[in-house]
């Protein structure tokens, strides 16, 4: 292990760069801190409104839990919108069975969601809203979304007919909103959310967004490392610039690199890191492409998404 | 929200010097780092004459320095070789708020879509100030004009914008929409719930819409509800539409950006 102080122009700065290389993988540490942190004056922006989606599946209840989480830790407003996915086998109720029933259990559903939101509300004495889609729900959402600071949103379970189809409702609105996503996984259960944040960098656009719409997670976390995706070395170390500009928000930051085999997919060797980093919330911009002018994700995201194992922030 | 790391486009132009000061105002209010990057504009070559590129860049970088050395600020400079809009992108990602230059007449007749403003805030991600060519700016965003018709970059801008936001001593919220009555309650909730969600980031504004008038074009509109106000900044989302669709056919973000006489907020 070798450590050296590396020079920066600006006073106020230490940047420590530990090398490490008994590691079966070779990742450098690099530490930004500036001297003066925590003594920024007016904070970063924060979340005062969180948006969360429940459908009728059955992981509504912990996305709400989630959203409740996230709210408290950031003392913000919550709007809570039940907005049940219109699936296509709904046109086929009426035909196979009781369409009432259907009606009846929606409803049931809805009333339970409803006191567990105000219940948490009144034990985490927050402010919140509650709202009952009369539309379908990509529109309500788009339309409440850009009075947002945080949209939560739940993976969809694939065995669960009340979830949409392969998450194509939170990743048409992961894309269209603009606004940061967070992406309950469907199994499990989070006691903590953003202690210990990865984020994922590559220093595209996207990624650039979910880092600075990850800044309010960053303050509060007790620690965070940046994962720099296959960047090429050119004598510089990758990710010290973006780290030194978190610095500046009296943000440390821990730097790695993931260099991945060209038979491990990178997906799978974030989620691997996020493991063993012990992270306990994943940062990372969602990359799409229109595929015949609808929103699709690309390729990682859409892995990252299908195998979650912790709640994954996004911005597009 | 404060902005720490602000980065200015320098060039060859003269407005150059108003863009710099206005960062370095803008760098002590905030206590923050700024950084210069110098992207010359390429199709000036011929107008400057005797100068070689080589000693434009150093005026440049002895101008960008004696200023900062008067405003006692911390900067750096950069000047990437060659740059591009690309380079300048990724240069622009590591900078919490940028401010560049509003493209000039001889830009939109080089590149109709804009340029070098349009190429980075479409790929940079984050927020620019637009500084207009010409005015001087001792007041600024302390009576900020927020325009607001609900789509995701409105929003993105006036997230991005929150730092100034909070420090401004006046905000008003402008919609402009139609006369119908269903669409100008729309317009009005619109206005309301930007203003509610504005009041959870502790900004006070006030809201008013204006009828949409077939005659007069919205960011026209814009402007001239700005220049009554006596507003000093203005925030807008930035290519609702595509480039192409406001290239084609004009568009609210390239009005503000051909007819701006404040600085305009930006994000995309």
């Amino acid at each position: 292990m070798r450590q050296m102080e590396a020079g920066s122009t600006e006073t106020g700065f230490s940047l420590a760069l530990i090398q490490i290389n008994g590691d079966r993988e070779p990742e450098s540490r690099l530490i930004a801190r500036h001297r003066y942190s925590r003594n920024c004056g007016a904070p970063i922006m924060e979340y005062r409104s969180i948006l969360v989606h429940l459908d009728g599946s059955e992981r509504a209840s912990a996305c709400l839990d989630l959203a409740l989480l996230v709210a408290q830790r950031h003392g913000a407003h919550v709007k809570a919108l039940f907005a049940p996915v219109t699936t296509d086998h709904d046109s086929a109720w009426p035909l196979a069975f009781d369409a009432g029933y259907r009606v009846r259990s929606r409803e049931e559903k809805r009333r339970a969601l409803e006191h567990q939101f105000f219940n948490g509300l009144s034990q985490a004495n927050l402010k919140g809203s509650w709202r009952t889609a009369t539309d379908h729900a990509r529109p309500e959402l788009l339309a409440l979304s850009p009075y947002s600071d945080l949209i939560v949103v739940g993976q969809s379970d694939p065995n669960d007919p009340d979830a949409s189809l392969s998450n194509r409702l939170q990743a048409q609105v992961t894309l269209a909103a603009g606004r940061p996503v967070l992406w309950a996984p469907y199994v499990g259960t989070f006691p903590t959310v953003g202690e210990r944040i990865v984020v994922a960098w590559d220093a595209g656009r996207s990624a650039t967004r979910a880092l600075y719409d990850a800044l309010p997670f960053m303050r509060l976390a007790t620690h965070t490392t940046i994962v720099t995706l296959n960047a090429e070395r050119e004598g510089r170390i990758p990710g010290a610039d973006i780290a030194l500009v978190l610095a500046r928000h009296g943000i440390e930051v821990e730097l790695t690199q993931l260099h991945t085999p060209p038979t491990v997919s990178i997906a799978d060797a974030l989620l691997s890191r996020v493991d063993k980093l012990g992270g306990d919330l994943l940062v990372m911009g969602a990359y799409g492409h229109a595929r015949w002018k609808e929103l699709m994700l690309g390729g990682v995201t859409q892995t990252v998404l299908g195998a979650m194992p912790v709640p994954v922030l996004m911005s597009h | 929200m404060c902005y720490k790391s602000l980065l200015v486009h320098l060039d060859d132009s003269e407005r150059c010097a108003a863009r710099l000061a206005l960062s370095l105002d803008l760098a002590e209010r905030f206590d923050a780092h700024l950084t210069g990057l110098y992207v010359p504009r390429g199709h000036r070559e011929a107008s400057e004459g005797m100068q070689t590129p080589a000693a434009r860049l150093a005026r440049m970088h002895e101008q960008f320095l004696l200023e900062a050395e008067r405003a006692g600020r911390i900067v750096e400079w950069r000047a990437p070789q060659p740059c591009n809009a690309a380079i300048a992108a990724v240069h622009a990602r590591h900078a919490d708020l940028l401010l560049l230059g509003q493209p000039e007449a001889e830009d939109w007749v080089a590149q109709s879509a804009g340029g070098f403003v349009a190429d980075v805030l479409m790929t940079a991600g984050r927020p620019a100030v637009v500084v207009p060519h010409s005015g001087d700016f001792t007041r600024f965003a302390q009576n900020i004009l927020v325009t607001w018709d609900g789509s995701r970059e409105a929003a993105r801008a006036v997230s991005d914008a929150l730092g100034l936001l909070q420090r401004a001593e006046c905000v008003s919220i402008e919609v402009i929409a139609s006369h119908g009555g269903a669409q100008r309650a729309h317009a009005q909730n619109a206005a309301i719930d930007a203003a509610a969600w504005l009041d959870l980031h502790g900004v006070q504004a006030s809201f008013h819409e204006t009828p949409r008038d077939p005659a007069v074009q919205t960011g026209a509109a814009l402007l001239s509800r700005a220049s009554d106000l006596h507003a000093d900044l203005i925030v807008a989302g930035a290519y609702a539409h595509s480039r192409v669709h406001e290239c084609v056919l004009g568009g609210v973000t390239r009005t503000l950006l051909e007819a701006m006489t404040v600085p305009v907020f930006m994000s995309h």
